[in-house]
């Protein structure tokens, strides 16, 4: 469960240049980095994460 | 001369009008729509839609070469509607209602819901750059490594 403003956080960080024709996608180290801007860094988030990471 | 595997240049113009049609409409372009801007045939354009799907780009109709999805955007109604800069587009989530303000860089908007758990209908809104609305939370049900399994469920 996140609250809407860690949701308001996540959704900038990931769709902010979503429009932008230079957008062609995004690999696993950026996708782990945005995550862990927005204070994501359980497994549910970053699977290779060690057991017992908090989100 | 045929047509095999779609170049880069075109499926990344076909993604750039796409969304670009989808956030000053509302609504994805039609098939020919996108052939015309491409300046291919349908059936070609078609297979540029495919490739792209295949990419994760945007998301198939399973089956078809119907766009469903070009996240944070829904191409056919939903139960998430947002309101910015006056127009209104459908979500595919709760997490895309916030999605396409944030594509759209909005500073103000408002979704429309309804709570998972009862029904109620949910009015949020972003103001001034800031989201309103304390005590509702968003559930995130499925672990993102396996998002793509089944993006509809997801």
């Amino acid at each position: 469960m996140l609250s809407l403003s860690k949701v308001w956080t996540l959704a900038r960080l990931w769709y902010h240049n979503r429009l932008a024709p230079e957008y062609h996608g995004r690999g696993p180290d950026e996708i782990e980095a945005i995550f862990r801007a927005a204070g994501l860094t359980s497994r549910f988030w970053i699977p290779d994460q060690p057991a017992g990471a908090k989100s | 001369m045929s047509f095999a595997m779609p170049d880069d240049r075109l499926l990344w113009d076909a993604r750039a009008f796409i969304y670009g049609h989808l956030a000053a409409t509302a609504r994805a372009p039609a098939m020919d729509e996108v052939a015309e801007r491409l300046g291919v045939t349908s059936s070609e354009a078609e297979a540029v839609l495919r490739a792209l799907h295949e990419r994760h780009a945007l998301f198939l109709e399973p089956g078809t070469a119907r766009l469903r999805m070009a996240n944070p955007f829904s191409a056919s109604p939903t139960d998430y509607e947002v309101t910015a800069g006056g127009q209104t587009y459908w979500a595919n989530c709760a997490w895309d209602s916030f999605g396409i303000a944030a594509a759209l860089h909005a500073t103000e908007a408002e979704v429309r819901a309804k709570c998972a758990a009862s029904g109620e209908p949910l009015r949020l809104r972003l103001a001034a750059g800031q989201v309103e609305g304390a005590s509702v939370v968003v559930h995130f049900q499925v672990p993102f490594e396996h998002w793509y399994d089944n993006l509809v469920f997801t």
